[in-house]
């Protein structure tokens, strides 16, 4: 079975959902838990690229983020609205859920390194 | 007395503790239960299994088995293979190029993606602003590593050199922003991830830690080329291997002659044991064996400058000039030495130390030959 890089979900996988998040059976409800360098940003389009990693085994992960959604910012405490909140190089952590085929955002936590 | 000076006492005490019994290259660690022990045999079965297009090799590969590569003197050790990184730096950022196939890009293809695509090898990334050639290490005494304590690790970081002595060891981390030890950048945080990962940018081989393939210069696999469902080797095969690994004992040192005693004391006099710590200790863990050790790392595990002549890829947050300092276990299995293999000789690495390392390389060069010989001699016994 193979799948595009677009749909690649491995990856480094918070939260116990994970082996959820790595079998290909619908599981249209379940959220996704992604933690990963954000790699690029289309404002336009609201959408966001992730890079997750296990080992030297990088991959991509492609998910849109609604308009309005707000990106909290662990160390500041403020928040942004949408994409514009982040930028490539930033570590976030991004719940999702999968809608018609595609990684939807939930919830945006831009990190900073700890410790 | 300074933290290369504690550590290098902390290393004699070690080392006098391992004298009791010699750990050849290949052996596991002393003191695992048999369970353990039993695990450690079964995971190097795993590890040395060869794989075949049939059973999920490729289509994508550089070696056909993990033991293809580290195989001496043993499983766990060396080899004479050389891979291909590339990444691309621009701007202070660096990009591994993941949409191309970085960034490790493998050097073989099974004959279906030959067939289909007409190529041997993983087209290299036109983006990349550098290629990084990388030699097999000996992976001996990783799983005491990967028990070293973050807290410990930051405590040798001294990213802005406050304390002027020419070294600024730094953290690099992962893309979720943990601090990495293993590769040798110190982009991957744990053995578990670093193996896992391995079995599909070393062989193609998916698993249920990275169910999906490497593509081929960021593009899918053509279809029918990888006819083996995913994950192609399973979790009771992944976590054996993970035994396996982590339970290699680091080889005990050879014993010192007079020399070799005058070689270690001038490693710590000219400055070497100041990024090559003598001795770390492990924090807690579930196996005895590797609980609260010490043991010879000659590591800080840290990013360090090691000069322009040196400088290939950046990876996470570490510059092209920037690498781990690589941990000494094992030593005198080598063959190659340096990340890429460029030195055929200890003398020859210490030589091409820059950067960071161009104090202690200088005082090396001005060393009288026989207090050279002696740091030879020693570096020959680890």
């Amino acid at each position: 079975m193979k799948h595009g890089v677009v749909l690649a979900v491995t990856g480094v996988l918070a939260g116990s959902l994970a082996g959820v998040a790595q079998h290909a059976a619908p599981q249209p409800a379940a959220p996704y838990t992604y933690q990963g360098t954000v790699h690029s940003v289309q404002a336009q389009t609201g959408t966001l690229e992730l890079i997750t990693a296990v080992g030297h085994a990088l991959r991509l992960v492609q998910m849109r983020v609604p308009i309005g959604l707000r990106v909290a910012g662990t160390a500041t405490g403020g928040a942004s609205v949408g994409v514009r909140g982040v930028k490539p190089g930033d570590v976030v952590r991004v719940v999702c859920h999968r809608a018609g085929g595609s990684l939807v955002a939930d919830k945006v936590e831009k990190l900073e390194p700890t410790p | 007395m300074t933290r290369a000076g504690a550590a290098t006492a902390l290393g004699l005490a070690a080392l006098a503790l391992t004298g009791c019994k010699v750990v050849k290259p290949g052996d596991p660690l002393l003191g695992l239960t048999r369970a353990e022990r039993d695990r450690f045999e079964r995971g190097r079965a795993v590890f040395d299994s060869v794989f075949t297009p049939e059973t999920g090799l490729g289509p994508l590969f550089n070696s056909t088995t993990c033991g293809e590569c580290h195989e001496d003197p043993k499983s766990g050790g060396t080899g004479d293979e050389i891979e291909v990184h590339a990444t691309a730096f621009r701007g202070g950022v660096c990009d591994p190029l993941v949409q191309e196939g970085g960034p490790v890009i493998q050097q073989h293809t099974t004959p279906a993606l030959k067939r289909a695509l007409g190529i041997d090898e993983e087209p290299f990334p036109p983006s990349a602003t550098a290629r990084a050639m990388r030699t097999t290490p000996v992976i001996f005494g990783r799983g005491l590593l990967d028990l070293v304590p973050d807290s410990v690790i930051l405590s040798y970081a001294d990213p802005d050199d406050k304390n002027h002595d020419g070294i600024s060891g730094r953290v690099n981390r992962n893309v979720d922003g943990r601090i990495g030890r293993f590769g040798r950048k110190a982009l991957v945080p744990t053995l578990r991830e670093f193996n896992d990962g391995a079995f599909v940018t070393e062989q193609g081989v998916t698993s249920p830690a990275v169910p999906t393939e490497e593509t081929i210069g960021g593009k899918p696999i053509p279809a029918g080329v990888d006819p083996v469902a995913d994950p192609e080797i399973n979790q009771a095969q992944l976590d054996l291997t993970n035994d396996f690994v982590r339970f290699l004992a680091p080889p005990t040192p050879e014993r010192l002659g007079g020399e070799g005693r005058r070689g270690r004391e001038v490693f710590s006099r000219i400055g070497c044991a100041a990024c090559h710590i003598p001795t770390l200790r492990t924090g807690d863990s579930p196996v005895a064996a590797l609980r609260f050790k010490d043991f010879a790392a000659y590591t800080d595990l840290l990013l360090h400058d090691m000069g322009p002549d040196l400088a290939d890829i950046c990876l996470g947050l570490a510059t092209p000039p920037e690498f781990r300092t690589e941990p000494l276990i094992g030593l005198r299995s080598l063959k190659k030495f340096l990340h890429d293999g460029r030195a055929a000789t200890p003398e020859q690495a210490i030589e091409a130390h820059g950067g960071e390392g161009a104090g202690a390389r200088d005082r090396f060069k001005a060393l009288a030959p026989a207090e050279r010989q002696a740091l030879i001699a020693f570096l020959k016994s680890l």
